[in-house]
């Protein structure tokens, strides 16, 4: 088939883009091994399946919120927004002594009070506990579900799947661009021919 | 007078399997709340072809779901959705599992490209 200058422009052009595309999926296969090879480390290290499934939030239990999400502008580009995630609060330590308190309080008469109390009945009980049934809130930050003293390696495997979500988006974005192109070359030769 | 558009963002859907799952949440694109239902799906061995179709189709429908990645395992079982798909967003994107190496021969855009230049088009 005779290709005109035009469509040959167009060949070249899409050429160098399956190339790149070709370069960008072999990195993110690469982070993608580098990463899950980071993890099994980490169970080696921590234990069997303490980075696992199990660990991951569940619907009808926990909340959770995403820090990386996307953007997308006009020409459905997307490009990759992460926020930076709260960090847990430490709670504070009560100091507990022996010796009675300034309000002249000692833990055998706090004791006292509390058996003391009005017995609340089971079925008031219940309605209290189905009032605060909420969802349980994971941390914020995805590395603390798996605890709070994060290894090393999950850390470096955290960081290797945050590039792969990048290299996907780019991904993406190149995968829709070629498609174009490649439907514009398919139609180009059509009316060639 | 310029316009200034607030660009929304979105999330990233997934379908994949446990280890797929456990790392690009670790990555941060999990949302679950009793809002909305979860922007992904854990593929376990007991989950049917029916329930990932289910799952895709939803999370397909969402229009606060830019992009939807999926194992491409996974995603030989339910190419007819797939591929039927024309919408530019959400996006779907097949990536390697950790068990299942990319296999480019069943890449849809490296399928298109292969065969369509030759050096004989260009004499």
């Amino acid at each position: 088939a005779v290709v005109s200058t035009q469509s040959t422009g167009k060949v070249f052009a899409t050429m160098d883009k399956l190339s790149a595309y070709e370069d960008l999926l072999a990195e993110l296969c690469t982070l993608f091994q580098e990463g899950h090879m980071l993890m099994s480390k980490c169970n080696l290290r921590s234990g069997f399946e303490s980075v696992s499934a199990d660990r991951l939030p569940r619907q009808g239990v926990h909340e959770v919120k995403a820090i990386t999400t996307l953007v997308i502008n006009e020409a459905n580009d997307c490009s990759v927004q992460s926020r930076e995630p709260e960090k847990p609060k430490l709670r504070k330590r009560k100091n507990v002594s022996k010796k009675e308190d300034e309000r002249g309080n000692s833990p055998q008469k706090e004791n006292e009070k509390k058996t003391s109390q009005k017995i609340v009945p089971e079925s008031e009980e219940k309605e209290k506990d189905t009032e605060k049934e909420e969802l349980i809130k994971l941390p914020d930050d995805p590395l603390n579900w798996f605890g709070l003293l994060s290894p090393t390696a999950l850390q470096q495997a955290q960081e290797r799947f945050r590039a792969a979500i990048a290299r996907s988006v780019e991904l993406c974005n190149l995968k829709q661009e070629l498609s174009k192109d490649i439907g514009e070359i398919e139609n180009m030769r059509a009316n060639e021919l | 007078m310029s316009k200034v558009t607030m660009a929304k963002s979105h999330l990233m859907g997934l379908v994949g399997d446990e280890d797929t799952c456990t790392a690009f949440l670790l990555g941060g694109i999990g949302e679950l709340n009793n809002a909305r239902e979860p922007n992904f799906l854990v593929v376990k061995k007991d989950t049917t072809i029916g329930e990932i179709e289910s799952a895709l189709r939803k999370l397909m429908g969402r229009k606060d779901i830019g992009i939807i990645l999926i194992n491409q395992h996974i995603a030989n079982d339910v190419r007819h959705i797939i591929e039927s798909h024309t919408a530019a967003i959400p996006a779907i994107l097949e990536i390697p599992s950790k068990e299942h190496p990319y296999d480019s021969a069943k890449d849809s855009i490296l399928r298109r490209a292969k065969g369509m230049f030759s050096v004989e088009d260009m004499r």
